[in-house]
């Protein structure tokens, strides 16, 4: 399946894209899908240690499965204030 | 009132939103561009967000002082873009009948902001190329914070 995952911040400058879109197994998990983000995006793994993942808003645990309907996002260590 | 502007934060306005016969006291909280870090001079601040996630993870924090706290009334307004140093980033406001309530709520809610809202600052210095802030020490890093 197929899913669009949403950055921001250095992640979208490191990208160049306010969006990425990955070919996933079915209902990957977010571990999974952190690993491939970084093996598509070597230049995303550093970041990628630091972020959090957002599925609908909401903060999600590496073990959350994944649809391919869903807000997926990578949050980066947010420094708002 | 929860927002995210890219205009000037209007303090006059929370301010006279917050007033209110049942409260004794209003807290008001400003987060303002500093010019140096340490040896660093900023020349000014580039602020993006998650902009739907972050309404709703703000509203949250509302709901959650407003259960924890015998609070009133609760605005958090945060600009968005390029603000100038010396302006306001962000203005929390918090009415309470008594004092404590309204001091302790306002410094969870700008601390809770600063942990897990995503909104992101990038510094523009004066003499190097624009940096994304992302605190490696931020409580929201997940070496410091174990999936739940």
């Amino acid at each position: 399946m197929k899913v669009r995952i949403l950055l921001f911040a250095a992640a979208q400058d490191i990208a160049q894209n306010s969006s990425i879109e990955l070919d996933v197994g079915t209902d990957p998990t977010v571990s999974e899908l952190r690993k491939l983000v970084g093996d598509t995006y070597p230049a995303l793994r550093a970041l990628l240690g630091s972020s959090r993942f957002a599925i609908d808003r909401e903060f999600v645990s590496d073990d959350t499965i994944v649809s391919s309907h869903s807000e997926i996002a990578m949050i980066p260590p947010v420094s708002g204030g | 009132m929860i927002e995210l502007t890219s205009t000037e934060i209007d303090t006059q306005r929370i301010l006279d939103d917050a007033y209110r016969a049942d409260c004794g006291a209003v807290v008001l909280f400003l987060g303002t561009t500093r010019q140096w870090t340490k040896d660093r001079e900023t020349d000014h601040l580039v602020y993006d967000a998650y902009q739907a996630m972050a309404v709703s993870k703000l509203e949250e924090l509302k709901r959650a002082a407003i259960d924890r706290w015998p609070v009133k009334h609760v605005a958090i307004v945060h600009r968005l873009g390029r603000v100038d140093i010396g302006k306001a980033s962000v203005a929390v406001v918090v009415a309470s009948p008594h004092r404590e309530a309204a001091f302790e709520a306002a410094k969870w809610l700008i601390d809770e902001l600063k942990r897990q809202v995503p909104i992101w600052k990038q510094e523009h210095w004066t003499s190097q190329a624009p940096s994304w802030i992302h605190p490696p020490s931020s409580p929201g890093n997940p070496t410091s914070n174990p999936p739940t």
